[in-house]
């Protein structure tokens, strides 16, 4: 009983934090410690190596449009947790939690959790947070 | 007697002609698939470190400068860095598999060299074992870099040069093209410990030595690594994201969040000795994470300083080189401003003439590349004309058919004369040479050297005023197009394409090592030089993960990618963003040489007298008179 907690938070851990082998250092690129919440419109998904990008249009309330830069995992990464090409398609209406840029007014954003909006269908790196 | 002496020859024959001794076996079997082991250094390794923490690290005011300026994002911003593979001062600690191979020598079966691969590597590293001397210091630059090893009991030691520039840690602390990396393998099975040693005369004050632990892992394949590069500014202008000295909010972000006193954070030789102990259990850490003011004040500073106050060397050209580049393509180095051949059977076209007083070395260089040159190629094209005037002239001596001229810069049309007045100087077309081409640049180009009274053998005898230009016709095998650069260097500068060979003289626009020698009086400006830099990349494909494919040749330095000119280009916006803030303040150009805003560059660019000086003074002023 007594190794039931300490078991607990190994497991925590380890699910809670995907490996991403990072090229570059997401944690210096993104400020981890601040979470925003982008809601817009697919407009391109590239799952390739080393990192994949989402992009994401957002529409201000003036009507003109901003593109968002969503860097994730590398293709092999999502693949191995079900996201595929087919997973997220263009001109889906989607909510992204992510962690902004370090970089003064940049409009990248580091990927935390994405959700279709009009079924549900999202993938995070929380713990639990894989495709449902 | 007689037979006695006759047994003593033959046995001294029998055994003068035994054969050599196989060579003895590795100390160590380094080869198979290794796997790293994740230890030590988690947050850098992982996550990658803070902003600003340089801990560890025997850095100087150049090197902090540069990083406490640096935005990580330029890695995801510029398309030549998303692909950036690791150097060997960095690779250890990038979590890659690795394997290592033995190249065998199928006729001798020796040992000639070890070949690693990682994961995320480009190419592979070649170890060569067999004593081959480095290649020229003209010869281009690569991740992987030029490798030697030997054993050295049973550690094997690698040597390498002839690096790109790259970092030694993922927030901006970069090492220079000039580095050398030394590495020793050490096997105790299953585990092989990697300790790696980069000497960097321009960032680094001492040795930085590191380790890396790697398991044998028989079963493990390494996995393709298709890395594709995005254009994430797709619509916008290429842009270069970094902070202006003194406006970077995270520098005390490692010291705050780990407790640790900013002195300590901020690296240096002095905190890497446990001597250092002593002083830093006084020190406070940050009481909040704040934007700091950092002063530069090392010796570095004066690099800049220092170059000005040597004595200007007098131009020595007795070492010139002929190398080849790509394709019919060769560089004759050495000779002042780099000179580039096209040579083949229609005879040679040669981009500048370098300065006159090496113009003997040079035409001896051109007699070089001529013995050099290999038998005509095949037709490869359904074209009529596909080659039917390669094929049918085999040039008994070589033939200099015309020169492009780049600039007006003396080192590169210095030797016009020379090499015109030679008798290798055999014009193709009309008999007449007043009417075929000889030397042709951008008028602009001639209208100054008219203006400037150079002598007339020295001045372009053709002319050309249109953004794009192409010879008449195919020369050997290939079209060779001229780009005019406007407001570049100058507002004649040209860069030359040899689109078979995939292989483009740049001419002063970039130049591997040294500042561009901007100059405002002739029509130069920052902006238009970067300009010329982005349509240099942009016509410009490497060949996998940021390096090889297209070849560029600096008007000076050594054989260049797209990616060397991506830094350079990167280089110059950076310097030109610091100098219109200090513009847009008001400063005078006292002032914003007195600020040194191309501190961190100077160990890697400024290296010659007056050329520090020289560059600000060009873009300050471009960019006052812009601002006009």
């Amino acid at each position: 009983m007594k190794r039931a907690p300490v078991a607990l938070v190994v497991a925590a851990v380890l699910l809670s934090s995907v490996p991403i082998h990072a090229h570059h250092s997401f944690g210096g690129t993104y400020d981890v410690s601040k979470v925003i919440t982008i809601k817009g419109k697919m407009v391109q998904v590239t799952l390739r190596a080393p990192h994949s990008f989402l992009y994401v249009e957002v529409e201000d309330a003036g009507g003109s449009a901003k593109q968002w830069v969503i860097e994730g995992a590398t293709a092999a990464q999502f693949a191995r947790q079900g996201i595929d090409k087919d997973a997220f398609k263009i001109g889906d209406p989607v909510e992204v939690v992510a962690n902004p840029s370090r970089s003064p007014n940049s409009t990248h954003a580091r990927l935390i959790k994405i959700t279709r909006t009009t079924d549900g269908k999202s993938w995070g790196t929380g713990t639990g947070e894989t495709v449902n | 007697m007689r037979m006695r002496t006759a047994g003593v020859v033959i046995l001294l024959a029998v055994l003068a002609i035994r054969p050599a001794p196989a060579q003895e076996n590795s100390p160590i079997d380094l080869t198979g698939t290794w796997r790293w082991i994740n230890h030590e250094d988690e947050r850098d390794r992982n996550p990658g470190a803070f902003p600003g923490d340089y801990r560890g690290l025997p850095l100087n005011d150049a090197a902090r400068m540069r990083a406490d300026t640096y935005d990580e994002e330029v890695n995801t911003t510029s398309s030549l860095l998303q692909c950036r593979p690791r150097t060997p001062g960095y690779q250890p600690k990038g979590l890659d598999p690795m394997r290592i191979d033995k190249i065998i020598d199928p006729l001798t079966r020796q040992l000639v060299a070890y070949r690693i691969s990682y994961e995320k590597t480009a190419g592979e590293r070649v170890i060569w074992l067999d004593g081959r001397p480095a290649p020229s210091q003209y010869a281009l630059h690569s991740w992987e870099g030029f490798s030697t090893g030997k054993f050295r009991g049973d550690t094997f030691e690698i040597t390498t040069t002839h690096l790109k520039e790259s970092y030694v840690r993922r927030n901006g602390v970069a090492t220079s093209f000039r580095a050398t990396v030394i590495e020793h393998m050490s096997l105790e099975e299953p585990y092989l410990e990697v300790t790696f040693t980069v000497i960097d005369p321009d960032y680094l004050t001492e040795p930085l030595v590191r380790s890396a632990t790697y398991m044998r892992a028989p079963t493990l394949q390494l996995p393709p690594y298709p890395c594709q590069p995005e254009e994430n500014q797709a619509g916008e202008k290429y842009r270069v994201p970094h902070y202006l000295p003194g406006e970077n909010p995270y520098l005390t972000e490692s010291g705050f969040k780990y407790k640790t006193p900013q002195e300590g954070v901020r690296g240096g030789a002095d905190s890497l000795y446990p001597e250092w102990r002593a002083r830093g259990v006084t020190l406070a850490p940050p009481a909040t994470q704040s934007t700091i003011k950092p002063v530069y004040t090392d010796a570095s500073t004066h690099f800049a300083e220092r170059a000005d106050a040597s004595r200007p060397r007098t131009p020595v050209y007795d070492k010139v080189e002929a190398l080849h580049v790509a394709g019919n393509v060769y560089l004759i180095a050495g000779a002042g401003g780099n000179i580039v051949v096209s040579a083949g059977g229609d005879g040679m076209v040669m981009v500048d003439s370098g300065a006159a007083a090496a113009s003997d070395r040079v035409l001896a260089a051109v007699r070089e590349i001529h013995l050099a040159l290999r038998p005509p190629e095949m037709p490869e094209s359904a074209s009529p004309f596909g080659n039917t005037w390669q094929t049918t002239h085999a040039l008994p001596e070589p033939m200099i058919r015309m020169i492009i001229n780049t600039s007006s810069n003396p080192d590169h049309v210095g030797g016009n004369a020379n090499v015109r007045m030679s008798p290798l100087f055999r014009l193709l077309g009309y008999r007449d040479p007043s009417l075929s081409l000889q030397v042709l640049a951008h008028a602009a180009v001639q209208r100054r050297m008219v203006e400037s009274k150079a002598p007339s053998p020295l001045v372009p005898t053709d002319t050309y005023l249109s953004d794009t230009y192409t010879l008449y016709r195919f020369f050997n095998n290939q079209a060779v197009q001229i780009f005019h650069m406007p407001r570049a260097i100058t507002d004649g500068d040209s860069v030359v394409w040899f689109r078979r060979s995939d292989a483009i003289a740049a001419g002063d626009v970039y130049n591997s090592d040294i500042y561009p020698p901007i100059d405002v009086d002739k029509g130069g400006s920052v902006n238009g030089e970067i300009d010329a830099l982005n349509r240099l990349t942009g016509m410009s494909v490497t060949e996998f993960m940021s390096q090889g494919g297209t070849m560029i040749i600096p008007g000076h330095g050594w054989i260049s990618d797209a990616a060397d000119v991506g830094y350079y280009r990167d280089m110059l916006m950076v310097i030109r963003d610091r100098i219109q803030a200090m513009v847009d303040k008001g400063m005078t150009l006292a002032q914003v040489k007195t600020a040194k805003p191309t501190m961190d560059y100077d160990p890697e660019y400024g290296r010659e007298p007056g050329v520090t000086s020289r560059f600000v003074e060009a873009v300050y002023r471009s960019l006052k008179e812009k601002k006009k």
